[in-house]
């Protein structure tokens, strides 16, 4: 009979009450999925991996204050905290359009897990893998926040527009807008997004 | 502002009526499969690990 997997909440609680090592398992837990919104959100690596160590410093900070009202959502409670850090991060240094990517490529694809893959695998997951962060940036940028908070932080509708200060028919126009641009540029330059 | 077609604004707010109805009142407030299976499709299970040094430096400080 295998163990039962502990909610987030569970975890939760047993950090708040002095258990060191169920922060580690939530961390472990949604680590690719906070990381790969930040690092879709921002491109640039080191910047994400800024963000994502101040994310989780801010999580463990409000845990131990109390301050997490559980919902069932925790992940979706991390990403919100990671949206207000990169709002802060832009107003901050007021380069949202300036940011390189040239360290972007390389790190992306050393960063992600190559093993029990053959070259061939290899090479078809990094196609891939390339065109969906090429139609990301293709998207503006209201739209993009859209999709990536639905997709990877599950946000619900209203959760967006309450983050993102528009209405949650906006949101839900940005993310139907989202999908229309992201359908015509599949079709434009006929990607592939399965490796079958 | 640039001026818009009444007629034209007209298409947009009844296709977007349209498809409003097609939602249920409570995918907007709690989360949904509302277009879950596009996105599905366009990311499949995409996602990038951070670093083992940025999680490490993380639980050092916890």
């Amino acid at each position: 009979m295998k163990p039962k997997v502990k909610t987030d909440y569970e975890l939760v609680q047993e950090f708040v009450n002095g258990n060191q090592n169920s922060i580690e398992i939530l961390i472990h837990r949604h680590k690719s999925k906070l990381y790969t919104y930040i690092l879709l959100t921002v491109k640039n690596e080191q910047l994400a991996e800024d963000i994502f160590q101040d994310t989780f410093i801010k999580v463990i900070n409000s845990l131990k204050a109390g301050k997490y009202r559980d919902n069932g959502r925790f992940l979706s409670w991390v990403i919100r905290i990671s949206h207000n850090l990169i709002i802060d991060h832009y107003r901050r240094e007021k380069q949202l359009n300036t940011l390189s990517n040239d360290d972007y490529e390389t790190d992306i694809f050393n960063s992600r897990k190559m093993s029990d893959k053959t070259i061939e695998d290899t090479i078809i997951q990094d196609q891939i893998e390339s065109d969906i962060r090429n139609l990301v940036e293709k998207l503006p940028d209201d739209q993009k926040q859209v999709i990536l908070m639905r997709h990877y932080g599950g946000l619900s509708f209203k959760e967006i527009a309450d983050q993102t200060d528009v209405s949650i028919n906006t949101a839900l126009g940005r993310m139907r807008y989202a999908l229309i641009n992201l359908r015509k540029l599949i079709e434009k330059h006929n990607i592939s997004l399965t490796s079958k | 502002m640039p001026m818009v077609k009444s007629s034209t604004l007209l298409y947009f707010y009844n296709d977007f009526v349209s498809e409003n109805e097609l939602i249920k009142p409570e995918e907007l407030i709690f989360p949904g499969d509302y277009l879950k299976d596009e996105l599905d499709y366009i990311f499949g299970d995409f996602e990038v690990e951070p670093s083992e040094r940025v999680v490490k430096s993380i639980l050092e400080q916890v």
